[in-house]
């Protein structure tokens, strides 16, 4: 029973962030930075992470990928191979490596993203030369660094429901 | 961990993984068409709730920024309406100094010169027509381009050009006061004498003069007075309202003794207000009333 109503929060935690990303990311973004917003699928995805299997993880991050892909198609199987790997190696990474501190929960969200990033840029082979040093050296880690700041508000606001130990 | 087991990682993770990667690669390499169709099959179902969200969002977003933009115009208007006051006192001094009264009641349709009808030089082709309310019979009326040494102010103020003979959607024709049917009751600018400008054609002796014909003879004229229509007809036939401007008394040319049924008159030529040729822009008088004397400040002297 208890198992199951963790199960509930999770979901509507996951829900939450998956509805911010088609609701409140559009909205948000300066233009003058092209418009780099958090990621909320993908923080989404590092959430689920924390508590899940590693095989779990990969799964998850498959079918975001691919939804990622669905909607851009700039270089589809890109998205799903680079959110399939981040979600593997984030569930290994929460068991194995970190605490429950929230610096540390911050570099998670922060590292998870940016190589996200940077495999889907390596994948898609869009970009070359300056541009490609430019998205993975200046936006690849803004994008990181608001989805980390989205991450810790996440977990500072539901760590309950998440049952985590946030301590600074 | 909430639902990682005590021993982590299995070797069912480790195929999940396996699994997940060899799709996503083979997604990555499948054909085109294969891709579009799970792409297409994805927004189609799993993510279609999602994307409708989306789009409300959006347009959400928009109408706020519309919002947004509608009281950035309000404010922008408010702040034009306090430049209009400015740019009224302006006009008003810039209206006194050319000559025009108080702002016309009577719908003014400003109108460029397209074509002359040479070498006849009796009508102008517009370039507004009935699209813009102008009526045959409409007077057209012109401010003299400024030349060099203009000597009286009269002399600048906008002068009877003719009236609208016909019109189409967007041009019209203007037949001249050169043309040799031209006549117009006319009058002093300040009202003591009454008479009939003429036009002296466009050829000959005086050409592209005006005569003012039928003053009596003991109304003496003085040169440099301006001369106006008297509205004279205006309803009946007539088509100038009076006030507008014909031009100024230049010399007395004859005093014609029972000579064309005029007992004992003075016939004076007026050097015009405005020389067609020289008419780029123009101002037809949709709306004319009876009386245009203050829209022009005529200076007799």
């Amino acid at each position: 029973m208890r198992l199951w109503r963790e199960h509930w929060k999770l979901g509507v935690v996951l829900l939450l962030l998956v509805l911010c990303q088609f609701t409140l990311r559009p909205a948000i973004g300066d233009a003058r930075l092209e418009r780099v917003a958090p990621d909320f699928l993908l923080l989404a995805l590092l959430v689920y992470a924390i508590q899940a299997r590693p095989g779990q993880g990969a799964m998850a991050g498959f079918v975001v990928g691919l939804a990622t892909d669905s909607l851009s198609m700039a270089a589809f199987g890109a998205g799903a191979l680079a959110h399939t790997v981040v979600g593997y190696l984030a569930t290994w990474g929460k068991a194995v490596f970190f605490a429950d501190n929230l610096f540390i929960n911050a570099v998670f969200f922060f590292v998870g993203t940016w190589v996200r990033d940077i495999m889907v840029l390596l994948v898609a082979q869009h970009a070359g030369g300056t541009v490609l040093w430019w998205q993975l050296g200046y936006l690849a880690p803004l994008r990181a660094l608001t989805t980390a700041v989205a991450g810790v508000l996440t977990l500072l606001v539901f760590r309950r429901w998440l049952n985590i130990r946030v301590s600074e | 961990m909430l639902f990682a087991p005590a021993r982590f990682a299995s070797r069912r993770d480790t195929i999940a993984f396996v699994v997940c990667i060899v799709l996503s690669i083979g997604a990555r390499f499948a054909p085109v068409d294969f891709q579009r169709n799970v792409a297409s099959f994805m927004r189609n179902t799993v993510l279609r709730p999602l994307l409708g969200i989306e789009r409300q969002a959006v347009a959400l977003q928009t109408a706020i920024e519309r919002a947004e933009d509608i009281r950035w115009q309000r404010d922008s208007l408010a702040a034009e309406a306090l430049e209009l006051l400015q740019l009224r006192e302006e006009n008003s001094r810039l209206r006194e100094q050319v000559g025009l009264g108080a702002r016309q009641p009577w719908g003014p349709v400003p109108a460029a010169v397209l074509h002359s009808d040479e070498p006849t030089g009796v009508t102008l082709l517009l370039s507004a027509g009935s699209d813009q309310g102008v009526r045959a019979g409409n007077p057209v009326v012109a401010l003299q381009p400024e030349e060099r040494g203009t000597e009286t102010r009269a002399r600048r103020l906008p002068g009877l050009l003719g009236v609208i003979k016909s019109t189409d959607a967007d041009r019209s024709t203007v037949t001249l006061w050169t043309d040799p049917n031209f006549g117009a009751g006319a009058m002093t600018a300040d009202g003591e004498a009454l008479g009939i400008v003429r036009s002296r054609g466009t050829h000959g002796p005086n050409a592209n003069m005006m005569e003012l014909i039928g003053i009596p003879f003991l109304e003496v004229v003085d040169t440099g007075t301006a001369v106006v229509t008297s509205g004279e007809g205006l309803g009946r036939g007539g088509v100038y309202p009076r006030g507008l401007l014909l031009g100024v008394v230049e010399v007395v040319e004859e005093i014609e003794e029972e000579r064309k049924g005029w007992d004992w008159s003075r016939t004076y030529f007026l050097r015009p207000a405005v020389q067609p040729i020289a008419v780029s822009h123009v101002i037809i008088l949709t709306r004319p009333g009876d009386d245009v004397t203050n829209a022009f400040v005529v200076d007799s002297t």
